[in-house]
C-alpha cells in the first residue's frame, strides 16, 4: 500500500511538476522560420474560381511547382510565359521523383476574384489547378509557407518534399530537364 | 520641437493595427539598386527616416512611384553614379544611419560606392567596422577623404569568399547579403545577425533571382547570380509597435486587440510579456490583451528574482527592454532588467523615478522594478523624450499616470511610430500635439 502510495504521490508530482514546467504559456515560437529544400511541403487547402477545394496533396505523384503570384504583380505576369513553357512541355513527362507528369499549383495572394480570373485566361495558365482565399498578403496559404514576397515557387516532388526553390526564368526549364526520365 | 501633452489614467479600447517595420524598410529600400526591373514594396511605414530614405534614392535617379498609401513602385534603371559624390547626397545621407546599406548594392551593381559617415541615434558607440571587413573580404577597396567625413569604396570585381562577421550587425549583414548576391562564386557568413528583418531581406532577394539559403540562421551561403529580376514584397508588421501596445494594454488595464501582428515572425517576445504576467490570447494573426487588474511577474523555477535581458535574435529585442522596464512599475512582484546590448539606453529611469516608480537603477546597464501592483498610480510629469524606444516608454507611462504630463521631443516618438497620437486616440487616449 505504502509502495502505491508513493508511486501515487509521483505521479501527482509529475503531472503537475509538468504543469508548472510548462507554465501557462500561450505562445510557442514558430520552428519553422524557413521551408528549406528536403523539408515537406505543408498542405494547401483553398478553392478555385468556382468554389471547388483543390488540395495541394491531391496532386500526389506529379512533380508540381508551387506558384505564388497575383494579378497585380508585374514581375509575376513577366515570369508567366516560362511557367507555361515548362507546363506545356513537361506535362506529360516522366519525371525522376514524379512519375505522373507535370503540374502547376498555383496560389494567388489576389484580393478581386474578377482580376484573378481576368489574369488567368490572360497570361494562358491553362492548368486547372488555381487557388486562393482573395486575402492577398494575408492568404493562410502564404503564411503557412511564409511568402512576403513574389514571384515565389517551390518545386516539390511526387512525395510532397521540396527539391528546389525561386526557380526563376530559365532555371524552371533547367531545373525539370535534368529530372526527366 | 514639439511636444505631446497626455492626460493619463484612463483606459483604452478597440484595435489598432501596427506599421510597417521601420528596420525592414530601410534594408528592403535599399535592395531596390541591386535590379533595372520594377520593384514593388507594400505595407512601408511613412516615417521620417524611411520618407529620408526614399528622398535619396529619388535624387539618385530611381523611379519613386506611390501607387497607394504605404504602396511605392521603384525602378533603379538609371542611376546617376555623379550624384553620389554631390555635396546634397553627403549631406542627406549623413542625417541617415541606414543610408550605409546603399553600399553594398551600388558596389554589387555599379562597382562603387560612396557614403558620408553617418549619424543617428545617439545610443551608446556603432561602429561601422564589421560593414568595411566585411566587404573588404569580398574585394572592396576604401579611400577616405581629407576631413575623414567621406567613405569612397570600389571594386573590381566582388568575389564570393568566406566571412566571420566580427559582430552581429544587423545593417553590416544587409550590407554583406546585398553585395554578394551578385557576386562572383560562393559567399558563406557566419556569425550573421538572422533578425526577421534580415529575413524578409533574403526571402525578397530570393524572390528577384538570386540563391541564399540558411534564412534563420547565422549562417547564411549565397551563391552569386548575374543579374536580379524586379518582385513584390510585402514588409512584416513592427514587432517594436506589437510590443509596445501589448506593454501599454498591460499598463493601462485595457482591453486591445492588435490586428496582423505576424505572430510568426515575433520570436519570444510574446513570451517576455507573458513573464510579466500579462495575459495574451492569440486569434488568428491577432493578439488580445484582456483587461487586466493585475499581472504578476513570474519568477526562476528557484524562486529567484526573474532577469530579461537583451540579446541578438533569435534572443530578446534590446529595442523592447525600455518598454518591458515601463510595464513592469505596475506589475505584482520584481524583475532585473539587463541591457546588455547598449550602454546609455537606461538613463530615462530618471523620470519615471520621478513619477513614482519603485526602480534602482544599478549601472549603465542593469536596473531593477519593483512593481507597484498599482497600490497607487504613476504621477504626470514634464519630461524630454531621449530617444525613439524610451520615447514611446514613457509615452506608456504617461497614459498610465494620473494627471497631466508632457513629452518634449517628440520628433524623436515620430522618428519611429507614425501618427502615433492620433492612433491611439482612436483607443481613447488623450493625448494632444502642441508646438
Amino acid at each position: 500500500m505504502k509502495k502505491i502510495n508513493i508511486i501515487l504521490f509521483a505521479l501527482v508530482l509529475l503531472v503537475v511538476g509538468g504543469f508548472i514546467l510548462q507554465g501557462n504559456n500561450f505562445f510557442k515560437p514558430d520552428q519553422n522560420v524557413d521551408l528549406n529544400i528536403g523539408d515537406k511541403a505543408p498542405e494547401i487547402d483553398l478553392k478555385d474560381p468556382d468554389g471547388k477545394t483543390i488540395k495541394l496533396s491531391s496532386l500526389k505523384g506529379y512533380m508540381v511547382l508551387i506558384d505564388f503570384w497575383a494579378s497585380w504583380c508585374g514581375p509575376c505576369r513577366r515570369e508567366n510565359p516560362y511557367v507555361v513553357k515548362a507546363y506545356n512541355e513537361f506535362k506529360d513527362k516522366k519525371m525522376k521523383g514524379g512519375k505522373k507528369g507535370f503540374r502547376v499549383y498555383s496560389v494567388s495572394l489576389d484580393r478581386d476574384k474578377n482580376q484573378w480570373v481576368r489574369a488567368i485566361a490572360q497570361d494562358g495558365l491553362i492548368w486547372k489547378e488555381h487557388v486562393s482565399d482573395l486575402q492577398w498578403w494575408n492568404s493562410v496559404a502564404a503564411k503557412t509557407y511564409g511568402i512576403n514576397s513574389i514571384p515565389s515557387n517551390y518545386l516539390i516532388d511526387g512525395e510532397g518534399i521540396i527539391i528546389a526553390k525561386n526557380l526563376r526564368g530559365e532555371a524552371l526549364h533547367t531545373q525539370l530537364q535534368m529530372l526527366v526520365q | 520641437m514639439s511636444s505631446f501633452v497626455i492626460q493619463g489614467g484612463y483606459p483604452l479600447k478597440g484595435e489598432i493595427t501596427p506599421q510597417g517595420a521601420k528596420n525592414e524598410t530601410l534594408q528592403t529600400l535599399c535592395a531596390v539598386l541591386l535590379t533595372d526591373q520594377k520593384v514593388t514594396i507594400t505595407n512601408i511605414p511613412e516615417i521620417h527616416d524611411v520618407m529620408r530614405l526614399i528622398g535619396i534614392l529619388s535624387e539618385m535617379g530611381v523611379k519613386v512611384n506611390k501607387l497607394e498609401q504605404g504602396t511605392y513602385e521603384f525602378q533603379a534603371d538609371e542611376i546617376n553614379i555623379e550624384y553620389l559624390k554631390s555635396q546634397q547626397f553627403k549631406e542627406s545621407a549623413a542625417k541617415l544611419r541606414g543610408s550605409i546599406m546603399l553600399l553594398g548594392p551600388m558596389l554589387a551593381r555599379f562597382k562603387q560606392g560612396f557614403i558620408p559617415r553617418p549619424g543617428g541615434d545617439k545610443i551608446g558607440r556603432r561602429r561601422l567596422d564589421t560593414h568595411f571587413t566585411g566587404l573588404f573580404k569580398l574585394g572592396v577597396t576604401l579611400d577616405i577623404d581629407d576631413n575623414g567625413s567621406f567613405y569612397r569604396a570600389y571594386t573590381t570585381g566582388l568575389k564570393g569568399t568566406y566571412i566571420h562577421m566580427d559582430e552581429i550587425s544587423v545593417t553590416g549583414t544587409a550590407n554583406v547579403v546585398m553585395a554578394s548576391v551578385l557576386a562572383e562564386g560562393t559567399t558563406t557568413i557566419y556569425n550573421a545577425a538572422c533578425e526577421p528583418y534580415i529575413q524578409q531581406l533574403c526571402t525578397m532577394l530570393n524572390s528577384m533571382g538570386a540563391q541564399i539559403s540558411g534564412i534563420g540562421s547565422n549562417l547564411l551561403t549565397i551563391h552569386g547570380v548575374d543579374k536580379l529580376g524586379g518582385c513584390v514584397h510585402h514588409t512584416l508588421p513592427d514587432m517594436i509597435e506589437v510590443g509596445s501596445f501589448i506593454g501599454l494594454a498591460a499598463l493601462t488595464q485595457s482591453e486591445i486587440t492588435i490586428k496582423n501582428c505576424g505572430i510568426k515572425h515575433l520570436g519570444i517576445i510574446p513570451n517576455v510579456f507573458e513573464k510579466l504576467g500579462i495575459i495574451l490570447v492569440k486569434n488568428g494573426d491577432d493578439i488580445i490583451i484582456p483587461q487586466q487588474k493585475s499581472y504578476e511577474i513570474d519568477t526562476f523555477m528557484d524562486g529567484s528574482i526573474l532577469t530579461i535581458y537583451d540579446a541578438p535574435w533569435p534572443g530578446f529585442t534590446p529595442d523592447l527592454i525600455s518598454i518591458v522596464l515601463v510595464t513592469a512599475i505596475q506589475a505584482k512582484g520584481s524583475v532585473l532588467i539587463h541591457q546588455k546590448m547598449f550602454e546609455s539606453r537606461l538613463f530615462f529611469v530618471d523620470k519615471l523615478i520621478d513619477m513614482g516608480a519603485q526602480i534602482i537603477l544599478c549601472d549603465p546597464h542593469r536596473a531593477t522594478v519593483i512593481g507597484l501592483d498599482r497600490k497607487y498610480p504613476l504621477r504626470g510629469i514634464e519630461m524630454t523624450s531621449p530617444d525613439i524606444r524610451a520615447g514611446m516608454a514613457l509615452l506608456n507611462a504617461a497614459l498610465s499616470a494620473e494627471g497631466t504630463s508632457r513629452i518634449h521631443n517628440i520628433e524623436q516618438i515620430d522618428r519611429g511610430y507614425q501618427f502615433i497620437d492620433q492612433r491611439l486616440n482612436k483607443l481613447g487616449a488623450r493625448i494632444t500635439r502642441v508646438s
